[in-house]
């Protein structure tokens, strides 16, 4: 009865609420992956929204943070219950680079779409991404950069990638002001989304054709 | 000296251009050009040892490379920030500079006051100026920068939620104090437009929803427009990013005499002079990228072509998107002042 309820109170970026009424559900003993779908349920209806540019990044950010405040509770219960997230991505803001607004809205789109995400942070060398990925056993490497002069270090990532022999094991997707997909061709990235909801919707589409 | 002898520097050029009406000869703007490129400019002859020293190197860059104005940036209203913020440094996050988290730390941040600045470096920098050249005076980050690097990106947006009221106090400080800084510069007769840097936008929406802005930054840069136009000089808008949903605002509620900054991610130059061109003059635009990995003869084709395109309607003076950054090759940079030193004809 609350899981309408949850996804409207993540849309809405009730963080308080969201969190009252997954532990109102859990306490009910309602099917875990019932709970965290409305949960992404709500999360995506953001993405939509945001996408459209009906609301802005303010509103995504505390429909995130409503979102998290309900994933903390589950969290533990679907470790316990082997409900594993639909896939798995390492993110992070190249070298050089400091920027990290973009970076951290497509991990928020990506957590909400129902990826496990390992954020490496800002000023990432190219060997961090890689055996970062190596060590999660990521489906995606995802790389961000704001300027035209930091953004020549995504290729050092997929040049590393291929001298360690991996490149095929990870799909590389990159995004940033100054990218663009001539860019992420040029460089051999497997794709390039202009925004963080695309990026997540892309990279649902790809695992599922992958699997 | 890179331009011609024949080129002569008047700020009536560009005056021409900001109010959308066709010059004799194409006209440069710019606001920020890297220190490589002011060297490349001057020969290597180039001196920071002063703030003085720095206003006069860039008044000599300016010249050299065919503008009419020359951009000047009064130091001493710095708003205190941590981290990257508190240096040049090329690449900055806008989340590390949280300094004001709530009514406690909003109570205990000391503001920089415009009184500490001293203005009357316009009146020397004047000095140095060509007789028909005119400063035009920037600020150290504007209303909505300064409020972001106060706060920090991520927990302004939470705090817009939390504490308004504590989001709504800081544009009231910062706000007052940089349309204070542009009052005060406009009593100059050196001056012959204010430039009003603010990043309001990301590649695909505003930074903040459009209510925001109409609310807490846009006034007080009606208050600058406004005051400019009192002493007949000129307002203009130096804002990276999407702007499709506030330009409506930019040109009629705050009254900007022109705009720079164009990305072609965003809106190419030359699709923003067809659409906006006849309301709002469109100051450079020729995208960093471009510029940074295109060839000089690239560039300089795009450049003649803007040039051709707006000769006949006006508005319009060659650039870059945003700025000029050591890291765009000097032959390219060289390319884009080459179209514009020849005539339209040529």
């Amino acid at each position: 009865m609350y899981l309408n309820e949850i996804a409207q109170g993540v849309e809405e970026g009730q963080a308080k609420r969201v969190a009252s009424l997954v532990s109102q559900a859990v306490e009910e003993k309602t099917d875990v992956k019932v709970i965290l779908d409305s949960l992404l349920d709500g999360m995506s209806k953001v993405g939509k929204k945001f996408k459209n540019n009906e609301i802005f990044v303010p509103e995504v950010l505390i429909s995130a943070r409503a979102l998290n405040y309900g994933l903390d509770i589950i969290r533990p219960i679907l470790t316990d219950t082997g409900v594993k997230p639909i896939g798995k991505a390492v993110i992070g803001t190249v070298q050089g680079d400091l920027h990290d607004i973009g970076k951290n809205l497509v991990k928020m789109m990506l957590v909400g779409a129902g990826f496990e995400v390992i954020d490496i942070g800002v000023d990432a060398e190219a060997g961090a991404f890689v055996d970062k990925a190596c060590e999660a056993d990521a489906d995606f490497i995802c790389m961000s950069a704001l300027l035209t002069s930091t953004m020549a270090h995504m290729k050092s990532v997929i040049d590393l990638l291929c001298e360690r022999g991996l490149r095929d094991r990870f799909i590389v997707m990159i995004g940033g002001a100054p990218v663009t997909a001539r860019y992420a061709e040029e460089i051999g990235a497997d794709h390039y989304t202009a925004d963080a909801a695309t990026a997540a919707e892309l990279a649902r589409e790809v695992l599922g054709k992958k699997s | 000296m890179f331009r011609k002898e024949t080129r002569v520097p008047d700020f009536g050029n560009l005056a021409a251009v900001l109010e959308r009406k066709p010059t004799e000869r194409p006209v440069l703007f710019d606001f920020i050009i890297g220190r490589q490129k002011e060297s490349m400019l001057l020969e290597g002859k180039v001196s920071y040892a002063t703030e003085l020293d720095a206003v006069i190197t860039n008044i000599k860059a300016f010249d050299s490379a065919g503008f009419d104005h020359a951009s000047i940036v009064v130091r001493g209203l710095e708003f205190a920030r941590r981290g990257h913020y508190q240096t040049d440094a090329a690449t900055k996050s806008l989340n590390e500079g949280t300094m004001i988290t709530d009514r406690a730390s909003f109570d205990r941040y000391v503001w920089p006051e415009p009184a500490s600045c001293d203005f009357s470096i316009i009146r020397r920098a004047g000095e140095y100026m060509n007789k028909n050249v005119k400063a035009i005076p920037f600020s150290v980050d504007g209303i909505l920068e300064n409020t972001i690097g106060i706060l920090g990106f991520e927990n302004m947006c939470y705090m817009l939620y939390d504490c308004p009221d504590v989001v709504s106090d800081v544009f009231e400080e910062v706000g007052r104090r940089i349309t204070d800084y542009f009052l005060q510069c406009l009593e100059y007769d050196e001056v012959g437009a204010v430039l009003c840097n603010d990043d309001w936008g990301f590649n695909s929406q505003t930074m903040f929803p459009p209510a925001v802005l109409r609310r807490y930054v846009f006034p007080w840069y009606r208050e600058v427009a406004e005051a400019a136009h009192a002493k007949g000089k000129y307002a203009i808008l130096h804002s990276c990013g999407f702007y499709g949903g506030i330009i409506d605002d930019i040109i009629d509620s705050i009254g900007f005499d022109g705009r720079h900054s164009y990305e072609d991610k965003i809106t190419p130059v030359e699709e923003a002079y067809e659409t906006v061109g006849s309301r709002i003059a469109v100051l450079g635009g020729i995208d960093v990228d471009f510029l940074a990995r295109r060839s000089p003869e690239e560039i300089y084709s795009r450049c003649r072509a803007m040039l051709r395109r707006t000769r006949s309607r006006g508005g319009y003076a060659l650039g870059s998107g945003n700025s000029v950054p050591d890291y765009i090759p000097d032959e390219n940079y060289k390319a884009l002042l080459r179209a514009a030193h020849e005539d339209y004809e040529e």
